[in-house]
């Protein structure tokens, strides 16, 4: 189970970055920014993984429960990049508003 | 005393946060914020003086809701966050002043107080994820801010700095996660007692993630290509914030993360010592053989030599400006990474003479400049307002950019080549000595373009010249002052870098 998730997290990075590399449509730079950030917050939440544990809600103090501490960094985490993601389409629609592109090689600003 | 200290590092951090919603809501009555905005900046800034006070403790450690550090967060106001606190207010100050008041609309003033809040909270905490969080809440607001122009070229750079903000980021993540997996604890001061003193691979790696996501927030060669596109693009005030304040409290969270993982430095790895004629294979493997000192000073090396010879070509004032700041940074890591304590106080005092003479020379661009877009060099002039003021400040400032006495930056240049050279480095030491010599050509062509022409159009003088005027001066002033307060502000840097080294190793 454990290395599933973990194979998994390293395909979602590799994915992430080749995408990065090779897209010149910036909304699909955005997603694969979304798509590398899953796989941080996917190797997160393996920290906590405990076999045949429960969730951190312990009333009874006996059953095993997972580490608590992981979930609330990946909590802050999906935070931190739902308000990116935001930020960097509020860019898109300016520039697409001022420039008419989407493309990131057609802008020109930066050559000047 | 004692319970007001308990209390400031929190303070620090909480009233700025708390400004942002009262200036948004200011902002939106119709009232004119800029005032009280300034006012509060102001305070904010003396508040990080307080520290300094005679009968302030040595360190106030501040445990966020009773938890200790093992499963809590701190907040620690040691000797390193002593120095750095007021650089960022002050400069951050400046700039707020500088503030072009076209510009200066809408969410202009809460963004600089997220700004300062997160800069506060980058070199206040001792908790990684924490950093992380404080380094994502000042980044995004840099990102929003940098795009401020509202023109085209603003969206386009603050795109640009977003995208590889963003990839710095995730690889930070990535190496906090690592690195958390290895120890079980985020914060700094456990870190030395969590692994061991020869840290594994999977530690080394997930340092290493950190650290390279680190030196890409600060600009270093060659993870440089966001920055002179991101400060072009700015806003002026918002450049010299970015290019002075921001970057310090970047620079805090390395050097906290340096001294306190094992495999950074003062854990007995040291860079390459030996000839400066071997051959370059041999002394690239054996910088390799030192881990991540050796590493830094490979970066340290390839910025200040990309650095210079980029600023050379360029024939705009903020680009110019930009990659002089790669190069700075360069001789900044080089002291880092020999990491014996007077190269750290070197590389410490020159941060904070680089962050003043780089604030002010962003700060002469409006000043020089016809209109924000103009500010090709051999358009410049030395303004309408006091020229000869202004020119003479300006070739001040930079002669400390170059080295040369009196000012500023020559105190803290010699010590990071006298110190990088008998530590061992001297690779290093003939680059920061010869990077001098480059940079005092582009900079002679600035002042020779720019002195002895003053602006015969628009003779209106608007107050927004007065205040840009007025915050150019202080950081001048500043260059000047402290070449004459050498000695103290050296042993002040020694003593932090003495606490700083000894805290982690």
């Amino acid at each position: 189970m454990e290395a599933i998730l973990a194979t998994t997290a390293f395909a979602l990075t590799a994915i992430g970055l080749y995408g990065l590399l090779t897209c010149r449509h910036m909304i699909r730079l955005v997603l694969c920014f979304n798509i590398l950030e899953a796989a941080v917050l996917l190797a997160i939440v393996l920290l906590a993984y405990r076999p045949e544990a429960l969730a951190p809600l312990v009333r009874d103090g006996e059953h095993a429960y997972v580490f608590p501490l992981p979930h609330a960094l990946a909590v802050t985490a999906i935070v931190i990049g739902a308000s990116l993601t935001a930020l960097m389409l509020a860019f898109i629609v300016r520039i697409y508003k001022s420039r008419g592109t989407v493309y990131i090689d057609e802008l020109k600003e930066w050559r000047r | 005393m004692t319970v007001f200290a308990g209390h400031l590092p929190v303070f620090l951090i909480a009233l700025p946060l708390l400004a942002v919603p009262l200036l948004y809501l200011i902002d939106r009555l119709g009232a004119n914020s800029r005032n009280v905005a300034l006012l509060f900046y102001a305070l904010m800034a003396l508040a990080a003086g307080v520290p300094w006070l005679p009968g302030f403790p040595a360190e106030v450690v501040a445990e966020i809701g009773g938890w200790p550090a093992d499963i809590g967060i701190e907040l620690r106001l040691d000797a390193l966050a002593r120095l750095f606190l007021p650089v960022v207010g002050v400069i951050g100050l400046l700039g707020t002043v500088a503030a072009d008041p076209g510009e200066a609309t809408g969410p202009f003033y809460p963004l600089s107080f997220l700004l300062l809040a997160g800069s506060n909270g980058l070199i206040l905490t001792n908790d990684l994820f924490n950093a992380y969080v404080f380094l994502e809440i000042t980044s995004i607001s840099s990102y929003a801010l940098v795009g401020f122009r509202r023109d085209t070229r603003g969206f386009e750079s603050g795109f640009k700095y977003i995208v590889v903000g963003s990839l710095a980021s995730v690889l930070l993540l990535w190496g906090i996660a690592g690195l958390y997996a290895v120890s079980g604890t985020l914060a700094f001061s456990r870190f030395a007692a969590a692994l061991p003193a020869v840290p594994g691979r999977a530690a080394v790696a997930a340092a290493v993630l950190v650290v390279v996501g680190l030196l890409t927030k600060l600009g270093i060669a060659p993870f440089h290509a966001w920055k002179a596109d991101a400060l072009a693009g700015a806003p002026r005030s918002v450049a010299a914030t970015l290019a002075g304040a921001t970057v310090s409290a970047y620079f805090v969270v390395l050097v906290r993360v340096l001294t306190t993982v094992p495999g950074g430095i003062g854990f007995g790895l040291r860079p390459a010592t030996g000839g400066f004629f071997m051959r370059l294979s041999a002394y690239v493997s054996e910088f390799v053989a030192a881990g991540i000192p050796g590493m830094l000073i490979l970066l340290s090396g390839a910025s200040i030599i990309v650095g210079h010879l980029t600023a050379l070509r360029q024939t705009r004032l903020s680009r110019l400006l930009a990659y002089s700041s790669v190069a700075h940074f360069g001789y900044i890591i080089a002291g880092v990474a020999v990491g014996t304590v007077p190269a750290l106080a070197g590389a410490f005092l020159h941060a904070v003479h680089h962050a003043f003479m780089k604030a002010g020379l962003f700060l002469f661009i409006p000043l020089a400049a016809d209109s924000a877009e103009r500010d090709r060099i051999t358009s410049l002039t030395c303004g309408r307002t006091a020229p000869a003021l202004v020119g003479s400040a300006m070739i001040f400032l930079t002669m400390g950019m170059v080295g040369i006495p009196p000012a500023a930056g020559f105190a803290s240049k010699w010590i990071l080549v006298l110190e990088t050279a008998r530590a061992g480095a001297p690779f290093a030491a003939i680059l920061i000595a010869l990077g001098g010599a480059i940079a005092l050509v582009y900079y002679l062509r600035l002042s020779l373009a720019a002195v002895g022409r003053t602006r015969s159009s628009s003779p209106r003088r608007s107050p927004a010249d007065v205040r840009v005027f007025a915050a150019f001066l202080v950081c001048a002033g500043y260059v000047f002052v402290a070449f004459w307060a050498t000695d103290l502000l050296a042993g002040i840097a020694i003593s932090v870098a003495e606490t700083t080294l000894g805290g982690g190793g």
